[in-house]
């Protein structure tokens, strides 16, 4: 190799050697797993072969349970299911080959593309709350390419919880789908601050029971009648409950009245003992672990 | 003109020493950097353009390596098909301007003995370029062929993977560029 080869062979181990000496190489993994041949699914333990399904597309090795599935049934309609959280991206890959403009997306909570609304969130809680239950086979969601708007696409948010895959509702955004999705990271409530337009969440994430909730409220109302009057607050305010608006500034409101519960806080009430009169906020909080939507 | 042999050990990855990405990239890299840099000395006669797409195409290639599937194609297809959405990407960019500040901030200066040196490799593909020249006139594909079949050495299998298209319709285009071509040198002389 000549002066230029041998120095750019430097600048791409400086660069990648890293990451490429950790890895296998292509042909020792192709060696070590040889290309499966794509399968039909009919008889296949994930049983999606029905009566309507006109096409299926499996690409998991035929050694191992399906990781996924992605089926065109008879009225247009696709159906998706996934296994493994690794799959998505062959998921993907194989709607793209459909020409289908809908994409399975991750949720990761390092994330900070785009968010999920609240109620997704609340729905992923729930879920971890019943990861302990009978585990579904299979995450299944179905959808109607037709109905996806042209220059739209139809994310579909995937998350594990203890093993198991789980799809929430999707969603229809402009353009192409994000690498990945957060979830809403609720705040910390705020001594003397109510946040508007949000909703009550318990105390303990784990306890998702919304009378939990409003007792945890009361028992802190009660114990801090100051909330009443946000005063002094000298801290940003997020608010993580609103759709997807984070990090909107409360910090100029006006005195806010205590409001009925329930149409307070997408925050935890969290009140370490012994906390002191509550006459000013001086922290920050908000949300934390997002920008919102976007 | 410098026609490539197509017969060169470049079918299969070897596995390396230890089967690793990276030794398994090395043997990538060594037994098909030359070609890479000639494709794109046929194309533009400034050393400096030719290492930064070099360079880019091989920074891709690390970048992705781990994508790269020996079952559907051998390495050199793969490369160039990076390779030609690279100089595609540096045609457009060309083409409005965009990026020339970004792409002289990144690129690397040359010292005077790899100037020379990429200096007679864009020198050896003088007729190479001429011919792509002549090739002006050819739909895009059948200059693409023309270019990875006759001129970079890659198989019609290889370029059709290269150009995402399939062999049939590759070797079609192939022989309608020739044709064309072997009228168009009948006719000038």
């Amino acid at each position: 190799m000549g002066k230029f080869e041998d120095r750019l062979w430097r600048d791409l181990v400086r660069k990648h050697g890293a990451d490429l000496a950790q890895r296998e190489g292509p042909a020792a993994r192709t060696s070590r797993h040889p290309r499966a041949r794509p399968r039909l699914l009919a008889g296949t333990s994930i049983g999606l072969a029905v009566a309507g399904t006109v096409a299926v597309l499996v690409l998991s090795a035929a050694s191992s349970p399906p990781a996924f599935a992605v089926s065109q049934n008879s009225d247009g309609t696709v159906t998706v299911s996934l296994q493994k959280l690794a799959a998505v991206h062959q998921v993907n890959a194989t709607l793209a080959a459909m020409g289908v403009r809908a994409r399975l997306v991750v949720v990761s909570t390092g994330c900070t593309v785009k968010a999920l609304p609240p109620g997704a969130v609340r729905a992923m809680q729930l879920a971890r709350t019943m990861a302990g239950r009978a585990a579904p086979q299979a995450a299944i969601t179905r959808f109607d390419p037709s109905k996806i708007p042209p220059g739209k696409t139809q994310v579909i948010p995937a998350y594990g919880v203890a093993d198991t895959v789980h799809v929430a509702t999707a969603q229809l955004i402009q353009g192409k789908a994000p690498v990945c999705i957060s979830t809403i990271v609720a705040p910390a409530c705020q001594p003397g601050k109510i946040l508007p337009n949000a909703r009550l969440t318990p105390a303990n994430p784990a306890d998702f029971h919304e009378k939990a909730a409003q007792q945890a409220l009361k028992q802190f109302l009660a114990r801090h009648p100051a909330t009443a009057h946000d005063t002094g607050n000298s801290g940003n305010s997020g608010n993580s409950g609103n759709s997807g608006n984070s990090g909107t500034s409360t910090s100029t409101a006006k005195p806010t009245q205590v409001p009925a519960p329930g149409s307070v806080v997408d925050c935890y009430i969290r009140v370490p003992a012994g906390h002191p009169p509550l006459t000013g906020n001086s922290g920050n909080s908000g949300n934390s672990g997002t920008s919102g939507n976007s | 003109m410098m026609l490539r042999d197509s017969s060169r050990a470049n079918a299969a990855v070897p596995g390396g020493p230890s089967g690793s990405a990276l030794a398994e990239f090395e043997q990538v890299y060594r037994a098909n950097v030359d070609v890479v840099t000639s494709y794109f000395a046929r194309r533009c006669a400034e050393p400096q353009i030719v290492a930064d797409l070099t360079s880019e195409t091989f920074v891709r290639a690390a970048g992705a390596f781990g994508t790269f599937d020996p079952g559907r194609g051998s390495a050199r297809a793969w490369l160039f098909g990076i390779a030609t959405h690279v100089f595609a990407g540096h045609c457009a960019q060309a083409a409005n301007g965009r990026d020339a500040v970004a792409r002289l901030a990144q690129r690397r200066p040359l010292d005077v003995d790899e100037i020379e040196e990429l200096a007679g490799k864009i020198d050896d593909e003088r007729a190479g370029r001429e011919l792509i020249g002549r090739c002006t006139e050819l739909p895009e594909l059948e200059r693409a062929a023309v270019e990875l079949v006759d001129l970079a050495g890659l198989t019609p299998k290889e370029a059709a993977t290269a150009l995402g298209v399939s062999r049939v319709v590759l070797r079609k285009r192939l022989s309608r560029a020739r044709a064309r071509l072997r009228k168009e040198h009948e006719g000038d002389g």
